[in-house]
């Protein structure tokens, strides 16, 4: 394979797998801020008054 | 919204990809991997971009004192760090066929190497100091001294002495390679524009918990 070639395929293999990652990235700190939520959530309920 | 904007920037992504591979003809002298130039480029137009975001988010924090802002400059960094490290990764690779070396210690590339490591002195602020105006006040500082090296990059090629420089001054472009920048550039509009959209929301929810948390523990 031509050397230039090997090069093009890594730069754009490597900007499309840093752009996976960090949307990666980002779907987890979503996760991890749903679950404070819902732990949030967990600790008004058991704060409600009658419980 | 969101939905809309990742449906626009698929369509775009793929129209870029389909121009750099299929519609831009080989460059005669370097061959096929010049066709780096089309993502090079636009990463670097979206750094600078987002560069002029923190120094607009740091400026608009300190006369306003609003956390928004400082969210906005801190995510547009971090944005900013991540198209300047495609840009010196993209460069090395697209050098070392045309160049023969990697690296060479040339303006542009030395200032691009200074701007990214000063934008990751600038989250590391972020990230290592204590939470609080203190912390934002001295982050938005940094914000906008940094903003002084962005137009060196730029203008680099002119301030130097011709014979330092491996960057060429200007780029005559063929037509059909005009229209595949463009279409890159369009691309990455809508890039940069998703992926600072979802950052802030995420941010904004954070803070939200955040001082939700606060309140419940009181």
């Amino acid at each position: 394979m031509d050397t230039g070639l090997t090069y093009l395929a890594i730069a754009y293999g490597g900007f499309f797998i840093a752009l996976a990652g960090y949307l990666f990235r980002i779907v987890r700190r979503d996760g991890e801020l749903q679950a404070s939520v819902d732990s949030l959530e967990a600790r008004a309920g058991d704060n409600t008054p009658g419980k | 919204m969101t939905r809309i904007l990742a449906v626009i920037l698929s369509l775009a992504m793929l129209a870029a990809v389909g121009a750099v591979f299929l519609h831009a003809p080989t460059e005669v002298q370097m061959g096929d991997v010049q066709r780096i130039f089309y993502f090079h480029v636009s990463s670097a137009l979206s750094a600078a971009a987002c560069y002029f975001l923190v120094f607009l988010g740091s400026v608009l924090y300190l006369r306003t004192r609003k956390d928004r802002w400082d969210r906005f400059a801190g995510v547009s960094a971090e944005l900013g760090v991540l198209f300047s490290a495609f840009v010196l990764f993209s460069g090395p690779l697209w050098a070392r066929p045309i160049w023969g070396v990697f690296w060479r210690w040339e303006p542009r590339l030395t200032t691009m190497l200074i701007t990214f490591a000063l934008y990751v002195a600038y989250l590391m602020v972020r990230s290592y100091g204590d939470p609080g105006e203190r912390t934002q006040r001295f982050a938005a500082v940094v914000g906008i001294v940094a903003f002084v090296n962005v137009p060196l990059v730029h203008y680099s090629i002119n301030m130097w002495a011709a014979d330092q420089q491996l960057h060429p001054p200007k780029v005559e472009l063929d037509p059909a390679m005009q229209q595949t920048k463009l279409i890159c550039y369009l691309a990455f509009g809508c890039l940069v524009t998703l992926l600072m959209r979802l950052r802030l929301n995420q941010e904004r929810q954070a803070a939200r918990l955040q001082a939700l948390a606060t309140t419940t523990h009181q």
